[in-house]
């Protein structure tokens, strides 16, 4: 058995498997404050051989430790894909990857702000006392996104409070704040298509993809397990030995 | 390197200098007309200097706070606040050099060369002292020079010189003046050869050993003492062998004060150095001292902070290729608007330009708010793995 550890600031995501063709666990766990704990919901034993670790917490634990950036480049070859970008929204950040041929040419990472992060969203959710699935169904049932004018995190969470008080549907804002989203990952960096999505985000709040292509991003499609496609990546390099384990 | 003693010993000296309160002391912005405070007489001090030192041993927060109180926005330059703070607070960051409180000012000198902020700031010194304020208002960005500009600016450098003489109660004495402005000339082409050193694939220093052996020439620039001490150092550090380094970094932009040494003990575990920088080479002055006020009013308009983006790039692409980097990273200083070239494209021109690929990391030169370890090491690894 081979492992890929991801130690994102929301999630643990761990992925296994006794081939680099065969994944037998897809596991993750919030990471909250102690990863040793969230390892053990996992059933997870990162080791110094065969092991490789990546994310925000990579170097917690002893081990060949790779950034999320090399191991979404080595899932996107992984998965045959050729040319085009990926876009990683996680808990903290925004990646987007250009590639050629399969091969990385170009990353960029959003400026140092939590706006536009999974982070914008689960702030949302928890000051509107919902989950990301119902506010995923709120935002799918809206007809159009009712834009916010709040860039910063705290504010846009006020905003949409004041705009329900006053009897604007939440549905629509939901959408807006989808938008935001979108317009965030826009600026990051230029997306050449065929744009694919990953990360946690992508994982949660599906019907951000369709808001992303309606405010301009282009058709995007979501990579299989959005969530674990870094950890499968680690994963990968680990079977690749190139890494050291 | 025995210049680090040498430095620390020749700071203490100057710091001490100040405080026994002999003669009158002339706060001075760092690009200001020191060389003519020098020659009239004068002390001087340099809140920028005492900003850094406050940024580096991160004392800055209760005193950027204190500002803000004060009325200041959060936004503004944190050199500005924090040395605004202190003063509030009636604290001093020098106070490990026995000057536990700032000497007071005769007369306060700057030049808006680097930026706007030197004058708003020297202006609530001024306010708070009761000290005349001479400024010397230099036009930015600078395309180039020309006969019209060239008048000007020595309109502005006689009309400065006439208001210090005034303050400092004497006239300016041509001799002295040009013996001062000899001294800066020799610090500074001594600290440029020292500099180079690190071209092609040398590596005798980093930009954490820069920003050290630089203070002298900061606030000691136009005296014998400053001008022996960089000519002991090139002698010093010519002797050195070079270090083995495989990733070459320029580094583009304001220091990191309070991370000095997380940059200093990161770096070499990656096998990289900062190899030079466009900070430490904006120290170089170009002086002639047989035309002592013409050579100043020039080199001081001629700074990398006040040119356009067209002279910049220019200047960048020459030392990227001279010190042969292979990363240009940019630090975007949150509050230094001035000295932070990422705002406006510049990275992806270079990258364009050089072929040399460009990196911003985001932080502030004082404020550590803005900063964080791990999104540094983030960007950094990334491109590392990734590019090599």
């Amino acid at each position: 058995m081979r492992a890929g550890l991801d130690l994102g600031s929301s999630y643990i995501k761990w992925v296994a498997g006794p081939a680099p063709e065969r994944v037998t666990v897809r596991r993750a766990a919030a990471s909250v404050l102690d990863y040793r704990e969230a390892l053990k919901r996992l059933d997870a034993r990162p080791g110094p051989g065969g092991c490789v670790l990546t994310g925000y917490g990579r170097e917690v634990f002893p081990g060949t430790a790779r950034t999320e950036v090399a191991c979404l480049a080595r899932a996107w070859a992984g998965a045959g894909y050729g040319d085009g970008s990926l876009v990683d929204i996680g808990g903290q950040d925004i990646k987007v990857l250009r590639f050629q041929g399969g091969k990385l040419k170009h990353h960029k990472f959003n400026r140092r702000c939590a706006a536009g992060t999974g982070s914008f969203i689960e702030s949302l959710c928890h000051r509107l006392r919902i989950s990301a699935r119902r506010f995923n169904a709120l935002a799918g049932e809206a007809d159009g996104a009712r834009p916010l004018n709040s860039f910063c995190t705290v504010f846009a969470a006020t905003e949409i409070l004041e705009r329900v008080q006053r009897g604007e549907p939440l549905p629509a804002l939901a959408r807006g704040a989808y938008a935001s989203v979108a317009a965030r990952v826009r600026e990051v960096g230029v997306l050449e298509p065929p744009v694919r999505l990953c990360g946690g985000f992508a994982a949660h709040h599906p019907v951000f993809r369709r808001v992303f292509a309606e405010g301009g991003g282009g058709e995007a499609e979501t990579v299989p397990h959005p969530k674990y496609f870094a950890a499968w990546g680690a994963f990968l390099l680990a079977w690749d030995g190139a890494a050291g384990v | 390197m025995r210049a680090f003693a040498n430095a620390k010993g020749l700071l203490g000296k100057y710091y001490r200098g100040m405080a026994d309160g002999k003669r009158p002391v002339a706060w001075c912005s760092a690009m200001g007309p020191v060389e003519v405070l020098r020659a009239l007489g004068f002390e001087v001090y340099f809140p920028e200097n005492h900003a850094a030192m406050l940024g580096a041993r991160r004392a800055q927060e209760p005193l950027i706070a204190a500002a803000v109180r004060h009325g200041y926005g959060p936004d503004a330059c944190t050199y500005l606040l924090s040395d605004i703070g202190a003063s509030l607070e009636g604290r001093s960051g020098l106070d490990r050099f026995g000057l536990e409180v700032l000497p007071p000012p005769a007369v306060l000198a700057c030049n808006t060369n680097q930026c706007r902020e030197v004058l708003e700031w020297f202006a609530f010194h001024a306010r708070r002292t009761g000290a005349p304020l001479v400024s010397i208002r230099t036009p930015r960005p600078l395309e180039g020079g020309g006969p019209s500009l060239d008048g000007y600016l020595m309109d502005q450098w006689r009309a400065a010189i006439r208001a210090l003489e005034g303050a400092a109660g004497r006239a300016l004495d041509a001799g002295r003046l040009r013996e001062t402005v000899a001294f800066a000339a020799e610090a500074s082409r001594d600290w440029e050869a020292f500099l180079r050193l690190n071209e092609g694939g040398g590596f005798r220093h980093d930009f954490g050993d820069d920003l050290v052996l630089m203070a002298p020439l900061v606030v000691l620039r136009g005296t014998p003492e400053a001008a022996a001490f960089y000519r002991d150092l090139l002698t010093e550090v010519r002797a050195l062998p070079d270090r083995p380094l495989r990733r070459r970094i320029f580094w583009e932009g304001m220091p990191v004060w309070g991370k000095l040494r997380f940059f200093q003990e990161y770096f070499p575990k990656w096998d990289a150095g900062v190899v030079a920088s466009t900070y430490c080479l904006s120290w170089v002055f170009d002086l002639d001292p047989a035309e002592p006020l013409e050579s100043l009013a020039r080199a001081y308009s001629s700074l990398f902070i006040c040119r356009d983006e067209a002279w910049k790039e220019a200047w960048l692409e020459r030392q990227v290729c001279a010190f042969n980097a292979g990363l240009l990273l940019f630090h975007e200083a949150r509050t230094c608007h001035t000295n932070t070239n990422t705002r406006f494209r510049m990275p992806e021109r270079m990258e364009e330009r050089t072929g040399v690929p460009a990196l911003v990391l985001h932080g502030d030169m004082v404020d550590l708010r803005h900063f964080s370890e791990a999104e540094t090491r983030q960007r950094l690894e990334a491109f590392w793995e990734t590019r090599g």
